[in-house]
């Protein structure tokens, strides 16, 4: 619409005037004309009627949003940078055509795995359709068989972990020491300072728990300096299970069964970071 | 950002906007979805749009300014990759983005009638043409300001503006039509 009702206020003028979007002395010089112009007046009425309350509806778009999902794919999208690299032919059109799905490989790919990856994800928006699945991460709901509850038990427990719990461990690298060797002989597992060291992690100390009378040793780490960490093991008679990741307490958590083991790392930290190190931990121990 | 990030951008990539944009992008994903949602209409479309955003965000994190808004440069890449690679293909198959099985999902029953004025506003954007739903959804959702909103949609500040004027001449229109558009659920 461009009405100018005798003088120069369009509706895109009178809308930039309700959005408080023109320079101090244009919104002067629109207010002097909306005084002395009562066509003017009303059509500013209009348009104001026009408005809602925008914010609060777009919200609840917001609260809608797939949140676990739309980070599990992105994980899977990072885990992939330092770990992936571009396979002829591989990854195109498997997954029931939907999705790259590049096994994991060693040595850094760089541009042209990007590339690849992305000509390939909108080859898949366009012909396929539908949601991404694979890779690394199962999806949640297709549960992993391991020691029932213990994701549970362990969780529960770590959520009541803080920076200064962690400071209360032994620091004497002797003491340390120790204590590795005990979870080692009561796990029945080699755990070295090697093995149970990560980047980004700083280790604090390990501790001998139980689970329905099944040793349970818990690891422990701070992230950045003030999120405690864990990595926990367990004994397990269950199958190999992949890594699983879902969210307890309000803790991040990523889980796999692997050579009469259940693994699990556990923190209130970034997807990404834990799914990073949940892999570093996993190559590990076979 | 620590070694691990660097170490996961491999080195050739190791620059600081790659790093920025390996640490920014969680915090963005909701957004985006809610982003191509509006767009699309379709929430399927929505987790696509977020993940070839992302993808093609990483591959061209060299073209990214650091300390520039991440928020904006990635809206961009999503816009564009709607209208130049899915629109066409794709158009608006959905049922637009009030679809009951996203808005009564994310209500939960209990908070249906506080959030039935909201819901109400979204499905009058919802009824907007495409040019004037993105650009009420950016100035008005994400609260930017004119010039921003058109440099994410590569248009005019005068287009903008005018996308604006029409929504809010529409809206109110609708308004003046009296409450017949409230939901009879």
């Amino acid at each position: 619409m461009s009405p100018a009702y005798g003088t120069n206020l369009s509706d895109e003028k009178l809308v930039a005037y309700i959005d408080g979007e023109l320079s101090a002395s244009e919104m002067e010089s629109v207010a002097e004309a909306l005084s002395q112009n009562t066509e003017a007046r009303e059509r500013l009425a209009v348009l104001e009627r026009g408005g809602r309350a925008f914010g609060e509806a777009f919200d609840l778009l917001l609260e809608a949003a797939p949140e676990d999902k739309l980070h599990s794919v992105y994980a899977e999208l990072i885990g992939k940078t330092g770990t992936a690299e571009p396979a002829p032919g591989a990854g195109m059109g498997d997954q029931e055509g939907n999705v790259v799905s590049l096994q994991p490989r060693r040595a850094g790919g760089g541009t042209p795995f990007w590339r690849m990856a992305a000509a390939a994800v909108i080859l898949a928006l366009v012909f396929a359709g539908g949601l991404m699945t694979g890779g690394f991460f199962k999806e949640q709901g297709q549960t992993v068989a391991e020691e029932p509850g213990w994701v549970e038990a362990v969780a529960g427990y770590v959520a009541l972990f803080s920076e200064a719990t962690l400071e209360g461990m032994p620091s004497d690298p002797q003491q340390r020491q120790a204590n590795l060797e005990r979870i080692e002989t009561a796990l029945g597992l080699p755990l070295s300072t090697d093995k149970i060291t990560a980047p980004d992690l700083s280790f604090r100390g390990t501790q001998l728990l139980q689970l329905k009378g099944k040793p349970l040793a818990q690891i422990s780490y701070l992230y950045g300096g003030k999120t405690p960490v864990a990595l926990c093991i367990i004994r397990s008679s269950n199958p190999a299970a992949a890594p699983a990741k879902e969210t307890r307490h309000g803790l991040n958590v990523v889980h796999w069964v692997k050579g009469g083991y259940g693994y699990m790392v556990i923190g209130d930290m970034p997807d990404a970071e834990l799914d990073r190190i949940a892999q570093t931990f996993e190559a590990r121990f076979s | 950002m620590g070694n691990g990030l660097r170490a996961a951008m491999g080195k050739s990539d190791s620059t600081l906007g790659c790093q920025e944009i390996q640490a920014g992008l969680p915090s963005l994903l909701k957004r985006l979805w809610r982003y191509g949602l509006v767009l699309s209409g379709n929430a399927d479309t929505a987790n696509d749009l977020v993940q070839a955003t992302c993808l093609r965000a990483l591959e061209k994190c060299d073209q990214f300014e650091p300390g520039s808004q991440l928020s904006r440069w990635t809206y961009t890449i999503l816009g564009s990759i709607w209208k130049n690679e899915l629109r066409s293909r794709r158009v608006r198959e959905g049922q637009g983005f009030v679809d009951p099985e996203i808005a009564l999902v994310a209500d939960g029953v209990s908070e249906m009638d506080t959030n039935l004025l909201a819901r109400q506003v979204l499905k009058e954007v919802d009824r907007l043409p495409e040019g004037q739903r993105e650009a009420v959804f950016l100035v008005y959702g994400e609260g930017m300001a004119y010039r921003e909103a058109a440099e994410i949609l590569e248009v005019p500040v005068g287009t903008v503006m005018s996308r604006l004027a029409a929504a809010r001449a529409k809206l109110a229109s609708l308004k003046d039509q009296g409450d017949h558009l409230l939901p009879a659920e």
